[in-house]
């Protein structure tokens, strides 16, 4: 079976492309639904969702429109989430690369320095960052994708350790390639499939990641996000549920949604985990 | 009802996907009791699929569409899993290719052979215990008290494999099918494995159902022989009917491409070699740490061998004999703790490797793994282009002469823009020729190339490199477990054993006089000795 | 003439006060332990170096100034009886009590109340230092019980100076001659007050217990008082629900909770007790920071600010909207100045006429980092601001950070609210003089405004002796600093405290749950 057979022969992968392309349409399209500025108090404070057909999902404590918050957030979670993912995969590669492939003392280095990122509690380091840094979207970005390179450096270096030894690229290194173009044009492109399917993964955690940081205020005062949205109802949870109800359920489908996909392509590139009978 | 074994008409699809119909399709053959019988086929006939079927392994989606299995007047396929189960083991034996992996690596050997008691209910733990200790003797291990305390990684292949065999012999079944048991195994241990199960089916009277690809192993120990092809059987007989007189043409195929153990008319070797080793030295170390003394493996013990231009030097051993390491340090894929390596007089083995890199279009390649050896994500013109772009050479050049290779090697021109899982093994093993001949270079290097090849499909590949090397003058090092290959192919051979070249010569003198005892060993271990293929056929069938 | 009259009208409350119980409809019942918050939890009780909101909540029950003020801010006596204020108001005489001992059993006498003017607040009080410092010539004890204070010029508000936080009274036999800071009396207080400190736990609670030998006879009411460390903010709501606290303070529980609160039943509520500091929320515009030192683009700030909004949304009600620097609550406020109502047009108007393009600058706002009402009002004045066409982008800080970027005058706009200390010349005017220009501190003059109309106004008032002309020159103060829009003044804060309502007597004076508790009882 074709790769996006054996995908689409995943029902929870179909259903995670679909929310998230709806996600990803209302992210893309935020300006043009929603017009003007998330921040503009638009009406009345405290509108619950069904007061006003203006609002069906209700406004916030200075009458900011709760649903235009969710498209604008929309925009700069996934944007977080993408933008730290590819950082992180594109550090992670690396490193790892250079490790799986050189081995050695290479190899003990760069392993000994990406352990040390890995004792250090991931959300706690980000914490840290972000508050010496002083929270804006340029530090969550980088402190997300700093904390989160490491698990993709070792997959990348354990890849590369593997394929090493294959025939194919002893091949190559008979055949006169230098060793930078054999890391990059044999190997590389044979280990795309375990990457892109970690990075999917990462995507989702990056996501929750910034939301957690807006969430304690540590998030970008000028951005309006879910998390943001999430932390700024914290207080009134009880009296005004729909402040939290709602960036949280937009959290939690594009999170399930990433996954049910990461999981599609995890069974698309692995057909052997299946037991595919040939 | 002398018919131990009787299959009628068997026939069981395959899923709708898959390239035929049917796994195997109308298949109707006996086996007697006390008779060895072997059904002989290459890699997709179906020959598996019988003994999976007999045993009711066969997975769910592929049942029986049709047809009998009777063993001792029962239709096994209408068992029901209960009375199967009591059926595996006590009635029915079965051993197969890979031994590590038939055996449990977490339990001791004496434990997994006494289990198949235990599940049995038979005898008491007394009782099992002693006659573990009686099969281990009998299938010829040594020490058996502490053998059964053994785990199975301790054990070699040959060891387990006897294991394997002593497990199926326990409750001592009427049949015992071997699916390829000797498959994965040196050429001398098979030849061991080979008398055991001789010896056991005589001892026992048991009816052995020997399934292989091997001609050599049919000749030495079958009694009848099946021969199937794409889940057909072609033909059936007694051995003697059956290789000496064949009647299918697919059968006469086979037959025609089995290597043929008689020497090879040599080339006398002229000139200044174009490669030389001497003393090459090469040890591996492992482990070993404060506690532990290192382990020390003698790769390569003091080789020094030369090979001329237009000259097939054979490198014959066993697993362990350190041929791969040979090949690989001539290729420098593998640095040498001392000796030389001389190119055309220069040494290579002190250069770096950006100083050797230029050099290494002399030097080319042809791997053991046609499904490894090309890169699954690059196109074959891809592959191809990759070494002379990687050396200078434009892209448009290097297209234009790899597709001049493909045809030279028997390939359609548009297999340049094709993926090489579209390809089978034989015609990937020729992609492999192919690169390694895009440099240009004057010495080849083939380690077990064929080895993973059908046996036809083998003779085409041989047939090939045969005329590449007298067109283009190569020198040729053919790296091979298999002694009735190098008998074929090779001018000269080498033998190797533990690191050391114990004997080397012209071949037709290596076969008809080896003098070192190692060799002696080796050609009396190959299987079908006494068989002359060419015997049966009247004339060459090309392939 | 009218000061000796107030004098003796003071004496005569005090001999009123000291002798009868507040309240004379219920009989107090005496015994029983009072559980409240503390938090944060303070670094010490000490009130002398240390006056946190935390620190006098609790040491407010241990130390004891002077006088205390009512809710009117009329002064009224503590641990001084009474007290004389010469013609020229250049002498203040005051009587101390009779029988004042220390926790240690050590007499107080006036000897404390001059080591405590003279030494260690003059060195550890930047507030005493600069009223010592600038107006008092000498302070003496010409016997025990009487302290005598020499100005070198009048000081109108010179009375307003001996509240808790700006004057505990210091044991000189503890202190004298020992380095203030590492004192071990730091941690083991010794003070007047009806409560004495039994033991600390960190992080858990302050355990203070009834002065057996207190000097008003028959108090404190109160056994025990229980000061709970609860660091969550929800937390602490629950516990007054439950009934491990019975009283919340202001600003212990965010606004949503306490109009939640104080709808339950069994509750008691009110915004007294917060007369004497009077917090006013305001904006600060930094004047070395263009466009704001254009007149006119401060006044379009004004107009742009729905300060009603303000109050009643973000705020929860609890506030009042505020029209300049005077708090309605203190002295010689007037409302007699330029007005400026929510009206967006006219902001725009004036944006205009200035002149300048707001567009064209970036400027920072700096949110005060205590909680979600201050981040929503940082949001809403960004986004009101931008309608002018600012482009406004919020500093997220920590206090630490907001406390060094003021006082190094590091901000474009940062919101800031000071306690006034009843008389304007205590806690107002030190926005305004230009003389406090000074880095270093968050509650100067952050802004930069130099105005020698107002210096003058505001030295004239502190230094006259006739009250009539003090509040003439305060309302022509306040006249040209509204007009002027010196700061963007935002609200009057409210606190509001609540409690059960078997606490009785808990809000006596103007100084609230600081004061001594010494006539709050428990009714069983």
């Amino acid at each position: 079976m074709s790769f996006t057979r054996r995908f689409a022969a995943h029902p929870g992968a179909l259903i995670g492309l679909l929310l998230l392309a709806a996600v990803l349409f209302i992210a893309a399209f935020a300006g043009l639904l929603y017009p003007g500025d998330p921040w503009q108090s638009v009406g009345p404070p405290l509108l619950p969702p069904g007061g006003d057909p203006l609002y069906p999902l209700g406004t916030d404590l200075l009458g900011r429109d709760i649903a235009a918050g969710l498209a604008h957030g929309a925009r700069v979670s996934l944007l977080i989430g993408v933008i730290s993912t590819m950082a992180a995969v594109l550090v992670g590669v690396v490193l790892g690369a250079i490790a799986g492939f050189f081995g050695g003392w290479v190899d003990d280095l760069l392993m000994r320095f990406t352990e040390f990122f890995q004792t250090i509690p991931a959300f706690a380091m980000a914490v840290v960052l972000v508050a010496i840094f002083t929270p804006s979207i340029t530090s969550i970005t980088g402190a997300i994708a700093i904390v989160s390179w490491p698990p993709v450096a070792r997959l990348v270096r354990a890849e590369f350790m593997s394929l090493k030894s294959r025939e194919f690229v002893q091949a190559a290194v008979t055949l006169g390639q230098r060793p930078l173009r054999i890391m990059f044009s044999q190997i590389l492109p044979n280990t795309m499939s375990p990457i892109i399917v970690t990075a999917s993964l990462m995507v989702a955690t990056a996501i929750l990641t910034e939301s957690s940081l807006s969430f304690l205020g540590l998030g970008d005062r000028n951005m309006m996000s879910w998390g943001y949205m999430i932390g700024a109802a914290r207080t009134m949870l009880r009296e005004a549920w729909w402040l939290s109800v709602f960036p949280g359920v937009a959290i939690l489908l594009t999170v399930i949604a990433i996954n049910l996909i990461g999981e599609g392509l995890n069974d698309a590139v692995n057909p052997h985990l299946r037991g595919r009978k040939d | 009802m002398s018919e131990l074994l009787s299959i009628r008409d068997l026939t069981v699809p395959l899923p709708a996907t898959a390239d035929r119909r049917y796994a195997v399709e109308g298949l109707s053959y006996d086996l007697a009791m006390n008779e060895i019988l072997c059904i002989v086929g290459e890699s997709g006939s179906g020959k598996s699929m019988t003994a999976n079927a007999i045993m009711g392994l066969l997975p769910p989606n592929m049942r029986p569409e049709r047809g009998e299995i009777l063993f001792q007047g029962q239709d096994l396929l209408k068992l029901s899993e209960p009375a199967l189960e009591s059926m595996r083991g006590r009635q029915i034996g079965m051993i197969f290719q890979e031994p590590l992996s038939a055996l449990n690596p977490l339990m001791t050997v004496g434990d997994q052979i006494e289990e198949v008691m235990l599940v049995h209910k038979v005898g008491d733990a007394a009782g099992r215990r002693a006659r573990v200790l009686e099969l281990l003797d009998f299938v010829g291990l040594p020490d058996p008290k502490s053998l059964r305390d053994a785990y199975p990684f301790r054990l070699s292949g040959g060891q387990r494999q006897r294991v394997v065999i002593a497990m199926a012999l326990a409750l001592e079944p009427a049949l015992l099918i071997a699916d390829e048991p000797t498959t994965a195994l040196d050429v001398t241990t098979q030849a061991q494995i080979l008398d055991l199960i001789r010896r056991v089916q005589r001892d026992k009277g048991m009816g052995v159902m020997f399934i292989t690809h091997d001609f050599g192993v049919v000749a030495d120990i079958a009694d009848r022989v099946v021969v199937m092809e794409k889940g057909l059987i072609v033909e059936q007989g007694t051995v003697d009917q059956v290789l000496n007189r064949p009647q299918h043409p697919y059968t006469r195929r086979l037959i025609a491409a089995v290597p043929h153990g008689e020497g090879r008319q040599n080339q006398v070797a002229q000139g200044r070699p174009i490669i030389e080793t001497r003393n090459l030295k090469k040890t591996y170390r492992s482990g070993g740490g404060l506690f532990s003394a290192p382990r020390e493996v003698r790769a390569l013990a003091g080789v020094s061998l030369q090979l001329h231009a237009g000259e097939t030097l054979g490198i014959v051993g066993e697993s362990g004999s350190g041929k791969s390491t040979l090949g690989r340090a001539i290729m420098k894929l593998m640095s040498v703790d001392s000796g030389q390596i001389l190119f055309r007089g220069q040494d290579l083995v002190p250069l770096s490797p950006s100083q050797f890199r230029p050099m290494r279009r002399h030097i080319q390649m042809v791997f053991q793994d046609p499904f490894a050896s090309l890169n699954p994500r690059q196109t074959i013109g891809r592959i191809l282009t990759d070494g002379p772009v990687a050396n200078g050479i434009s892209h448009a050049s290097a297209a234009a002469k790899a597709r001049e290779l493909l045809s030279m090697v028997g390939l359609a021109e548009n297999a340049f823009d094709r993926y090489p899982h579209e390809f089978s093994g034989g015609q990937r093993q020729r992609v492999g020729i192919a690169r390694a001949l895009m440099l240009d270079p004057e010495v080849l290097v083939a380690d077990e190339s064929v080895s993973a090849l059908d046996v036809s499909v083998q003779a085409q590949v041989l047939q090939l490199l045969k005329s590449l090397q007298e067109r283009l003058n190569l020198a040729i090092i053919f790296i091979t477990h298999d002694l009735r290959v190098a008998a074929q192919v090779c001018d000269r051979i080498g033998v190797m054993c533990q690191g050391e070249l114990v004997e080397e010569g012209p071949s037709a003198q290596i076969f008809d006089n080896p003098t070192h005892p190692y060799t002696q060993k080796l050609i009396a271990a190959i299987p079908g000795r006494n068989w002359d293929p060419t015997t049966s056929l009247t004339e060459r069938v090309d392939a | 003439m009218l000061q000796r009259i107030r004098s003796a009208c003071a004496v005569a409350m005090a001999v009123a006060l000291s002798v009868t119980p507040l309240s004379a409809q219920e009989t107090p019942q005496p015994g029983g332990a009072l559980n409240m918050i503390v938090q944060p939890e303070p670094p010490i009780l000490m009130v002398g170096l240390n006056t946190q909101g935390p620190t006098l909540y609790a040491g407010g029950q241990i130390y004891q100034s002077l006088l205390t003020y009512g809710k009117d801010l009329e002064p009224l006596p503590l641990l001084a009886k009474s007290w004389d204020v010469s013609e020229d108001g250049l002498t203040y005489t005051f009587t101390l009590q009779d029988n004042v001992k220390w926790h240690d059993g050590q007499p107080m006498t006036a000897d404390d109340v001059v080591f405590t003017g003279d030494k260690f607040l003059r060195e550890a009080h930047p507030r005493w230092r600069l009223i010592a410092n600038t107006y008092v010539e000498s302070i003496t004890a010409p016997d025990p019980q009487t302290v005598v204070f020499k100005l070198s010029k009048p000081f109108s508000a010179f009375i307003y100076s001996f509240e808790l936080s700006s004057f505990p009274i210091i044991p000189k036999h503890i202190y004298e001659g020992t380095d203030y800071r590492t004192n071990p009396a730091n941690q083991n207080p010794i003070g007047t007050g009806p409560f004495m400190l039994k033991e600390w736990k960190r992080g858990q609670y302050i355990h203070l217990v009834k002065n057996p030998d207190y000097w008003k006879p028959g108090l404190p009411y109160l056994d025990e008082l229980y000061f709970r460390v609860i660091p969550d903010s929800a937390s602490r709501a629950i516990a007054f629900e439950q009934g491990t606290v019975d009283i919340l303070r202001g600003g212990d529980v965010e606004g949503f909770e306490v109009r939640r609160l104080t709808g339950m039943p069994d509750v008691e509520n009110s915004v007294e007790g917060w007369e004497m500091y009077s917090p006013v929320v305001f904006l600060e515009m930094n004047l070395k920071t263009p466009p704001f030192e254009k007149k006119e683009v401060r006044q379009a700030v004004m107009h742009v600010l729905d300060r009603n909004f303000i109050v009643q949304t973000i705020m929860f009600g609890i506030g009042q909207p505020a029209d300049g620097p005077f708090a309605a609550t203190t002295k010689y406020h007037t409302d007699d100045v330029p007005q400026y109502p929510y009206d967006i047009e006219k902001a725009k108007e004036l944006i205009a006429a200035s002149g300048v393009n707001p567009g064209d600058y970036t400027i920072r706002l700096m949110g005060l980092p205590y909680g979600s009402q201050w981040d929503r009002l940082a949001e809403y004045v960004k986004q009101q601001l931008e309608q002018l066409g600012f482009n406004i982008t919020i500093q997220a800080v920590d206090p630490g950070g907001w406390s060094q970027a003021m006082s190094d005058f590091n901000f474009d706009l940062a919101f800031n609210f000071t306690y006034q200390y009843g008389d304007p010349a205590q806690g107002v005017a030190r926005h305004y003089l230009s003389s406090n220009i000074v880095k270093g501190t968050p509650y100067g003059n952050n802004v930069s405004y130099e105005n020698p109309a107002v210096d003058q106004l505001f030295a004239e008032a502190a230094s006259s002796t006739d009250p009539d002309e003090v509040a003439a020159k305060y309302a022509e103060v306040q006249q040209i600093l509204v007009d002027d829009v010196a700061m963007a003044w935002l609200f009057d804060m409210q606190n509001v405290t609540l409690w059960r309502p078997k606490v009785r007597n808990l809000i006596r004076t103007g100084i609230g749950l600081n004061e001594s508790m010494d006539e709050v009882w428990i009714s069983k």
